[in-house]
């Protein structure tokens, strides 16, 4: 048997003449994190919507395990919204107690299932206040305790690191590893890029309801023309201009970051470089998913 | 409805009851009704002597048993004190101790005013205690031409019913409570649909349940509040009513208070799910105002009738729009407290209130669907009533 997969398949939608997401196509694997970026009004928000059956989609299917995701399929999986999406007056264990039962928790298992994640979240301490008087950090706590109350069989988590401090973000991503680690797909949206690429087995860049870029954080910052950087601090400016098949990108006290074409020779650039003095840095560099991010979606 | 999405409601039902009930607005609004409703009952019974307090005779008169009599043909209660001397009188008087104090057969002390009624009483017995007493002189037995002189027999054609003025006012009580209990708690529910939508709760919600079993759940909820808090407003108005005096006529004051419930739930579900479905549109809460104003105006409009109609609440346009959907739950309660519903009248306009409510159930719970999870700008009707969500 194949790992089971979420597959996104093909959705369109649009808001009259505004379109929002066209022709999407993605999966997420079983123990997979999968990050999800892209500019203000990409459609991430909306893919993710349509994919908990919040949002219908104009045409395309939404599949999990190989079946189209319907009622049933989406009780189970787990869901975080952005912005907030809990009772601001109730107290944050009634919420979670209630949200749980929902789900069709028994109320022993509801309860138990409060009393851990608030543990674990490091909001036990606060059950029995109303969810307003959290601070922002807190209530994302809160939110994300909601989303995982029922042990979802899949993750779909909207902007989950917005607003958290350090410890907070270590501990989201904690959780988020640990739920990949049993299996579950995780999908997730953010604008903080370091940490999809730190922590995401994937990543989909979107941009104008397209995807426009999807794989492993590896493939790609390889897919790009290949990058030197070099480290000669005696060198004039200029030294690499007039090499064959390069392309300065950058020259910076020393520092050049080249461009090679296919089939250039990086070892008559090391020459060159060795040629102007000593060198501290010879070594292949390559773009980060900031960088990627900035040439997909302006480019 | 399965097993599973009964419980499901249930659930909905229970968080939203608690969520009205054990707020402190709630418990404060319901204390400050119940003193209100309390202080309608008992204020008159503080401020007003009604006629309680007795009439003195000051000088040994005889005068005291000619009145009761006059009183007792005239249909006036009155008690009578004797009184050796007018100083003392006078006092009682002032110190609202007595109505009035006759001294001898030609002086009445009161405090302010001689109310006309005890003045015809009284203005009678002086003269026909002279006329006994001179009858009495000419040897001629007074009473033969008492009973030749008896009062005259009044044939009614359309006689007042007995407590009259009481049924009307338990009508008004009962209009003015189911009045504020539709407004008040309609809006609850508009208000509590924007309130998931702006904190966009709904959008969790709905991943795990069905919008009917929220709407559902949410109607119910907040009606079953509705109805405690007109159940607790009801046992305090009755009680107080029945202790005071206010209320004579108990059975009458019962029976329309527990057939109120019965409209409250009938309109609250009418209402309800149109407020649900009006609150779906917006995104906040300064919205709720533009949006709930047909069904408040529509609430409003049976109030109005009903005020207008309180000199002929068995007649009118009151009585016509008493079976008409949605003014039945305010406009058939008069009828009934003022003895002018039939059971057929009332069979009928529970039936076309439910089929109204069927109707209108649906056409709202497809706004709502549709609309409640559209955030943002307001909603259009037209669009919310078409789209597939």
């Amino acid at each position: 048997m194949t790992t089971p997969r979420l597959e996104i398949d093909r959705i369109s939608k649009r808001y009259g003449e505004v379109v929002a997401l066209e022709e999407m196509a993605f999966d997420v694997r079983a123990g997979e994190l999968f990050g999800f970026v892209g500019s203000n009004g990409a459609g991430k928000t909306t893919a993710m919507r349509i994919a908990l059956g919040v949002l219908a989609a104009d045409s395309g299917q939404v599949r999990w395990r190989g079946s189209p995701v319907d009622f049933d399929t989406r009780r189970r999986i787990g869901y975080m919204p952005e912005e907030r999406g809990l009772y601001p007056k109730m107290k944050v264990g009634e919420q979670l107690v209630y949200l749980a039962r929902l789900h069709g928790l028994s109320k022993a298992a509801a309860r138990a299932a409060a009393d851990s994640w608030t543990e674990r979240l490091g909001v036990a301490a606060r059950r029995n206040d109303p969810v307003e008087k959290l601070s922002l950090g807190n209530q994302q706590r809160v939110q994300l305790a909601a989303a995982l109350i029922h042990d979802p069989e899949v993750l779909v988590l909207d902007e989950p690191f917005s607003g958290l401090d350090p410890v907070a973000v270590d501990v989201m991503s904690g959780v988020l590893t640990e739920n990949t680690a049993r299996g579950v797909p995780v999908i997730f949206s953010s604008h903080q890029l370091e940490l999809v690429e730190r922590l995401c087995d994937r990543v989909g860049i979107v941009a104008a309801g397209r995807m426009v870029a999807c794989g492993t954080v590896d493939e790609l910052r390889s897919g790009g023309p290949s990058q030197l950087l070099v480290h000669a601090p005696a060198a004039a400016p200029g030294w690499a201009n007039r090499l064959p098949g390069v392309r300065v990108v950058s020259s910076d006290d020393g520092r050049a970051v080249l461009e090679l074409e296919a089939g250039a020779d990086d070892q008559a650039v090391l020459a060159a470089a060795a040629a102007t003095g000593p060198v501290h840095e010879f070594a292949p560099r390559r773009p980060s998913l900031t960088d990627l991010f900035r040439e997909v979606v302006t480019g | 409805m399965t097993p599973a999405a009964a419980k499901i409601v249930a659930l909905v039902a229970r968080r939203e009851f608690d969520a009205r009930v054990r707020t402190r607005s709630f418990v404060i609004g319901l204390l400050v009704t119940m003193l209100l409703l309390a202080g309608i009952l008992v204020g008159p019974m503080l401020l007003g002597d009604d006629g309680e307090q007795p009439v003195a005779f000051v000088g040994g008169t005889g005068l005291a048993g000619q009145v009761r009599a006059t009183a007792g043909q005239a249909g006036l209660e009155l008690t009578t004190v004797e009184l050796p001397d007018e100083a003392a009188a006078r006092d009682q008087v002032r110190a609202g101790e007595l109505d009035a104090a006759v001294v001898a057969t030609s002086r009445v002390i009161v405090e302010s005013s001689l109310e006309p009624a005890l003045r015809a009483v009284l203005e009678t017995s002086v003269r026909q205690q002279t006329l006994s007493a001179a009858l009495a002189e000419q040897g001629v037995d007074p009473a033969s031409v008492a009973a030749a002189g008896a009062p005259l027999r009044v044939e009614a054609l359309d006689p007042p019913q007995p407590g009259a003025d009481e049924r009307l006012g338990i009508a008004v009580v009962v209009v003015i409570l189911l009045y504020f209990q539709l407004i008040t708690f309609g809006i609850a529910v508009a208000m509590g649909v924007v309130e998931e939508k702006t904190s966009r709760v709904v959008e969790v919600l709905l991943s795990t349940i069905r919008p009917w079993q929220l709407l559902l759940g949410k109607v119910l909820g907040i009606g079953a509040a509705g109805l405690l808090n007109l159940v607790v407003l009801g046992a305090v108005g009755l009680t107080v009513g029945t202790a005071t005096g206010m209320i004579t006529l108990t059975g009458t004051a019962v029976s329309v208070f527990a057939a109120s419930l019965g409209w409250f739930l009938l309109g609250f579900l009418f209402f309800a799910v149109l407020y649900a479905a009006a609150g779906s549109l917006v995104s906040r809460q300064e919205e709720i105002n533009a949006v709930t104003t047909p069904m408040t105006v529509l609430i409003l409009i049976p109030f109005v009738i009903a005020f207008n109609s309180l000199q002929d609440p068995g007649g009118g346009l009151a009585a016509t729009l008493a079976w008409v959907p949605p003014f039945s739950p305010i406009l058939m309660p008069i009828q009934q407290a003022t003895g002018n519903s039939g059971i057929a009248l009332t069979v009928l306009a529970v039936v076309l209130m439910l089929a109204a409510t069927a109707m209108f159930t649906w056409i709202g719970g497809r706004i709502y669907a549709n609309a409640v999870l559209r955030t943002g700008s307001r909603v259009k009707l037209g669009e919310a009533l078409r789209a597939g969500t």
